[in-house]
């Protein structure tokens, strides 16, 4: 929860660029989600996983925050386990976000 | 420049310090001697990063930090003092490490240091003190971790020393030059080989090859060459593939490289993901997890779909989102 006011800032700067941040959420309850969504001013959509849920376990996500940063073609390209930090992010977003533009 | 760094960091440390009051001890018999000690460092570190935000330029900023700096001094010499006089006292282990944290090097920390393995060398919270500066990549971390090898004769703790100097000097060995670096690869090598024999050294290998790194990867070599038991050696290949996963994934190391030891790491796994072995099974389970890893969830691999409902029960998935730069979060708002 700690990274979403960066996040938020993220989501802004790239507005009408090539790239989504989308969630996946662990929380028990989908009012937990919600309420999150509501409280911290969290735009963007999120799937619902829930405790243990299915997507968490296939993608063997044990703790969080955990990140995974894909190139438009789909490909991971990066991956965080602990908050790298909001600049970590933010130049490898923008690297990918050039590459895509160059890549059309 | 580098120096004030570090001061700036005794501040900060202080400041976690002051928040978490001596950690361990029961108010049950304080000693007020140290107690005192402590609660004046506190007071003069509040005070002085007050007067450091105050501070007007890079000239007031550096009398504060000045003058903070030789009141510290003041304080771990007492502090010492104190540790010295009271090596049985339940205060004196902790005001040790304190004065380690205030100061990272120096006079009074390489005194603090002696105490440490004068006095407290068969302390457990020694052994672990002494691999949290290693962690840290402070200056006084060998110098602890020798004196506590030669001192504590527990053989879990020699054990974790040995293993600690020997990611110590390894990390040594890849700044030196040429002629050293060899030197302190034979006394890496010579680590890893005595703890290899240790009776605990598959679990050692274990938790090494979780943290990853070349330690790791030598200790698990050195006992795989010398195990003969199947169940040993199959705990310990999958260790290997650990190993050299998490060196794959390192940054700074090319593709050819990533790619070479991913293969390698497949290799194994496959093996021991094949197994029939009612033995095995654990190995063979945790195996064919860090394939699928391997195969979907690195870097360089495609993503898998994601498919599921948002909290209003809308479905979507990720394959939606193709031809975008996708961050994947995963949060919770625990």
């Amino acid at each position: 929860m700690a990274m979403v006011p960066h996040e938020r800032s993220l989501v802004k700067k790239m507005e009408g660029k090539p790239f989504v941040l989308l969630g996946v959420d662990l929380d028990n309850q989908k009012s937990d989600e919600l309420a999150a969504e509501k409280d911290k001013k969290i735009t963007w959509r999120s799937w619902f996983d829930g405790k243990e849920g299915p997507i968490a376990k296939e993608w063997q996500v044990h703790g969080i925050p955990a990140l995974y940063l894909l190139d438009s073609q789909g490909v991971i390209r990066y991956k965080w386990l602990g908050n790298p930090g909001g600049e970590v992010i933010d130049k490898a977003v923008e690297k990918l976000v050039k590459e895509a533009a160059a890549n059309k | 420049m580098r120096h004030r760094w570090r001061w700036l960091i005794a501040v900060l440390a202080l400041a976690a310090v002051a928040a978490a009051e001596p950690p361990g001890n029961k108010p049950a018999k304080p000693d007020a001697e140290y107690t005192g000690l402590v609660k004046q460092v506190q007071q003069a570190q509040a005070k002085a990063s007050q007067a450091y935000e105050k501070a007007q330029g890079e000239q007031a900023k550096q009398k504060v930090l000045a003058n903070y700096r030789a009141q510290l001094q003041e304080y771990t010499r007492r502090i010492l003092a104190f540790a010295e006089k009271h090596p049985k006292n339940e205060h004196a282990f902790e005001a040790l490490s304190f004065v380690l944290q205030l100061v990272p090097q120096g006079p009074e920390a390489d005194k603090a240091v002696a105490l440490l393995a004068k006095d407290h060398a068969t302390n457990p919270d020694a052994v672990e003190l002494a691999e949290e500066l290693a962690q840290a990549d402070s200056p006084e971390a060998e110098t602890l971790v020798r004196a506590l090898l030669s001192r504590n004769r527990d053989a879990k703790a020699q054990d974790n020393l040995k293993l600690t100097l020997a990611d110590l000097l390894q990390s040594k060995a890849e700044k030196a030059g040429a002629t050293q670096a060899q030197k302190l690869e034979k006394e890496v090598d010579d680590l890893v080989d005595q703890v290899a024999g240790s009776k605990d050294a598959v679990e050692l290998a274990q938790t090494a090859a979780q943290a990853g790194g070349a330690v790791a990867e030598k200790l698990v070599r050195a006992i795989l060459a010398r195990s003969t038991d199947p169940k040993s050696k199959a705990t310990l290949n999958l260790s290997l593939a650990q190993v050299l996963k998490a060196r794959a994934e390192k940054s700074g190391v090319s593709a050819a490289e990533a790619k070479r030891l991913e293969e390698a790491a497949a290799d194994l796994l496959g093996k021991l993901a094949g197994s029939k072995v009612a033995d095995l099974k654990d190995v063979a389970a945790q195996a064919k997890e860090l394939l699928f890893a391997l195969h979907h969830l690195s870097v360089g691999k495609v993503a898998l779909n994601i498919q599921g409902e948002d909290a209003d029960g809308k479905k979507f998935k990720l394959k939606d989102y193709q031809g975008k730069v996708v961050l994947l979060d995963f949060w919770a708002s625990w």
